[in-house]
């Protein structure tokens, strides 16, 4: 067992974060929460880095039809006319192909986050993952709007500024795809290390 | 065109930036300026990389000070770009001495010392150019257009 501060998370600001200036602020969430940026980059994604980070099984591809579908549903938009189609296993694998487009349209910047708790709060800071609904104070809810209502409208994937580990499995599963075998940093910092 | 303008400056956010968690709060005053960061990632110094990056001052008495507090902790290393970026960087970054830096800019809100003066910047397009080779490897450095330029660069940069 690490040392309960040694908790780590897979931070990824998106491009529409990047895009909106919104670098620092992010950082700055995180260390006035006094947790710890172990490790940092900013990077441009290959569309294959990004098709191999997503699942590809059918299951997966076509839960993300299945959103769409119920998106349209309490909208009250008219799928048919929007996708030609309603089934979900051939709106899941164009949803698919909209994020890895996305996710590969400009550089983003991957960390590693450390702190007690890491995973969890990390995700607090963040806010729920649709921006309208996320709560004032997150950073969803204070720098998005973006809601599957409108996105799915314009056929692209929702813009929600950054992706943050779930679990602490789905953290270490994140930071080993995106870091590699790579050492982090440790150093002590004041306010968390000398209290 | 824009790209034929732009120049590039090296930032490094230092050790005390880092202890004070100041890195966020740095990024985002030139993030909100409009300059457009095209590489970004922390890294550990050595010793042989900051006698090197400080060359300049290498054989002054206060140099292993310098040395010692800059491979203290990871820095933050950022490549910046822009239309006039160098001189823009230097006037929101204030003066090394950070005691005469005026309220407002990065020194004059955040550092007393001339040491622990919170950010490296290039001081002229040609040691930006020396000193981002210095820490970046040409596929560090992104290649992106950012929605704003546009609005950012009226006539008279453009």
């Amino acid at each position: 067992m690490p040392h309960p501060k040694e908790e780590k998370t897979y931070v990824m600001i998106k491009p529409d974060g990047v895009m909106k200036g919104l670098v620092g602020e992010i950082i700055k969430r995180f260390e006035q929460r006094d947790l710890k940026i172990v490790a940092l980059e900013m990077f441009q994604p290959t569309h294959e880095q990004i098709d191999g980070h997503y699942p590809k099984n059918e299951a997966w591809i076509t839960r993300l039809g299945d959103k769409t579908v119920a998106t349209y549903e309490q909208y009250g938009f008219d799928l048919v006319a929007d996708y030609g189609t309603a089934d979900p296993a051939i709106i899941g694998p164009r949803i698919r192909s909209w994020l890895v487009e996305y996710m590969s349209s400009a550089p983003l910047v991957k960390m590693v986050v450390q702190g007690v708790h890491a995973v969890e709060v990390v995700r607090k800071i963040t806010g729920e993952t649709v921006p309208s609904r996320a709560a004032i104070g997150t950073i969803r809810g204070d720098f998005s709007i973006d809601s599957p209502a409108v996105a799915n409208k314009e056929k692209r994937v929702l813009a929600n500024i950054l992706h943050a580990s779930e679990t602490p499995e789905e953290a270490l599963h994140e930071i080993a795809h995106w870091f590699g075998d790579k050492e982090f940093y440790q150093y002590k910092r004041f306010g968390i290390d000398q209290l | 065109m824009i790209q034929e303008k732009e120049e590039r400056s090296l930032l490094i956010i230092k050790p005390d930036a880092i202890q004070r968690s100041l890195v966020g709060e740095i990024v985002t005053r030139f993030e909100r300026k409009g300059l457009k960061i095209i590489a970004m990632k922390m890294i550990k110094l050595d010793a042989a990389i900051v006698e090197e990056h400080y060359a300049h001052i290498k054989d002054k008495p206060f140099f292993p000070s310098i040395r010692n507090f800059m491979i203290s902790t990871p820095v933050v290393v950022m490549v910046v770009s822009g239309v006039k970026v160098v001189d823009a960087i230097r006037i929101i970054v204030g003066p090394t001495k950070s005691f005469e830096a005026l309220g407002g800019t990065i020194r004059g809100d955040y550092a007393l010392s001339m040491q622990s003066n919170i950010v490296h910047a290039s001081d002229s397009r040609e040691a930006a150019v020396d000193e981002i080779n210095r820490f970046f490897k040409p596929e560090e450095i992104m290649d992106y257009e950012k929605i704003s330029t546009m609005f950012l660069y009226s006539d008279d940069l453009m």
